[in-house]
């Protein structure tokens, strides 16, 4: 039998006891005879144990008072908030002794009243947005900038596209009356690449908006109209919005400058 | 529901020192650790019943305050928002007397952690220091177990560079010529 080749990911996995019993056992079978693949493994299990040992003191430190505080006076907060709420229903008080170690069994969530959360609230607003914000930018500037380019829904003009290929993040660039502001580069679930940008227009709401790059070009994953203007929608905190909808679909980190140079080369 | 509320915000106390550890290292800066975990706190106290029981609470809380910052690496982005907010790292080394050798060994490698790329840094905070699995780090990242995995891979490698550790039974790799 040949020499089996095994991946990093692979050992890392071995030595992090993340393996199948199957593969666990060919590993271990080919360990007794071959010292490279054990230095191998001996690697990964020992960055695990320096890490954890190198990181342990941080455990340690006295966590500030001020913190502490804060985040006690922040949970009474949101405890007497919800004492409000329920004030005509009031709930039996000896439930409320210092008893906090009686952890109950949350209600079945059909009789619990559902407060939404502001990440859903911020999403269930952003899917109104999108739709004025695309629509009013498709029919208003985009058309202006490229009279002779067909206008498809979701894909971002020709223009901007071309700025999106090869601009980096922190320039501002103008186009046409208007100016288009990069604000970062970022992989989406770790694979396709995305761009934040805002864009300012005379006579027209800014918005800011995310795009994701398909084998067709760039797509508007979502805008959001973001200046007060005379009739426009002006949500209260659309960058908020931003966060929570690149926060659903697994934004990643921004890319640095270098970093966003490759990835924006790589898959034209 | 109150009673619950409490003892929420009871648990979220008691996890503060694993949340501040996990903060100071993914933004190696005690200032801005202490915002974030804050601001994670807040966050979490909100969206308390979205809180699942019996799912990793450590897990849940990583998450939000990793989003969080995230988002504020993002706003503050120009060209290379980690220099720019990560200028002057602070190292998540407490600072204490020198002391012997496996101390300074330690050290370097706690410096050699910050010195990761973050896509990195992160994933290796989750799995080797906070224990969590690499699906449950993936959960937290929202990225695909096998991307875990290669960061996590490459995140040892360099570190083990870095820091200079070496297993023991490293041999130079062509010593067994391969075949047997």
């Amino acid at each position: 039998m040949s020499e089996m080749e095994f991946t990093d990911e692979i050992l890392m996995a071995f030595a992090d006891g993340e393996l199948d019993d199957e593969t666990m056992r060919l590993i271990e079978a080919a360990l007794e005879t071959n010292d490279e693949l054990m230095a191998r493994v001996a690697l990964f299990m020992e960055t695990r144990v320096a890490s954890s040992d190198a990181l342990k003191p941080l455990l340690d430190e006295p966590v500030p008072d001020q913190l502490v505080e804060k985040v006690r006076a922040m949970a009474a907060e949101a405890a007497a908030r919800d004492d409000a709420i329920r004030i005509a229903d009031p709930v039996d008080e000896s439930a409320r002794a210092d008893n906090i170690i009686d952890f109950r069994r949350p209600e079945p969530t059909a009789q619990t009243p559902r407060r939404p959360s502001q990440v859903m609230m911020a999403l269930a607003a952003s899917l109104l947005i999108v739709v004025g914000g695309v629509a009013g930018y498709l029919a208003g500037g985009a058309g202006q900038m490229d009279p002779g380019s067909p206008q498809v829904a979701g894909l971002v003009d020709v223009a901007v596209s071309g700025i999106l290929d090869q601009r980096a993040s922190g320039e501002e660039i103008a186009i046409g009356d208007g100016r288009v502001r990069l604000v970062s580069t970022f992989e989406a679930s770790g694979e396709q690449i995305c761009r934040e940008y805002e864009m300012k227009r005379p006579d027209q709401p800014d918005f800011v908006s995310v795009a994701c790059r398909s084998a067709g070009g760039w797509q508007t994953q979502l805008a959001i109209v973001t200046a007060e203007t005379g009739e426009g929608f002006a949500p209260a905190s659309s960058l908020e919005t931003v966060d929570a909808y690149l926060t659903s679909i697994g934004a990643g980190a921004p890319l640095e400058a270098e970093a966003e140079k490759k990835a924006l080369a790589a898959r034209k | 529901m109150i009673d619950q509320e409490i003892a929420f915000g009871e648990r979220l106390v008691a996890f503060l020192p694993n949340l501040r550890r996990f903060a100071i290292s993914l933004c190696r800066s005690r200032d801005i650790a202490d915002d974030l975990v804050q601001a994670a706190c807040e966050k979490a106290l909100v969206g308390s019943e979205r809180f699942e029981e019996g799912t990793r609470f450590d897990a849940w809380m990583f998450r939000i305050l990793r989003n969080l910052w995230i988002d504020q690496l993002r706003r503050q982005k120009t060209a290379g928002p980690t220099e720019e907010i990560e200028a002057q790292p602070e190292l998540a080394v407490p600072s204490g007397q020198a002391g012997s050798e496996a101390r300074i060994t330690l050290e370097s490698v706690a410096v050699a952690i910050d010195d990761l790329v973050l896509e990195q840094r992160e994933v290796l905070l989750l799995t080797c220091v906070e224990d969590l699995s690499y699906k449950e780090a993936a959960e937290v990242l929202g990225i695909p177990i096998g991307t875990v995995m290669s960061r996590l891979a490459r995140a040892r490698k360099n570190l083990a560079e870095a820091a200079g550790i070496e297993p023991a039974a490293a041999r130079s790799p062509d010593m067994r010529g391969g075949a047997r």
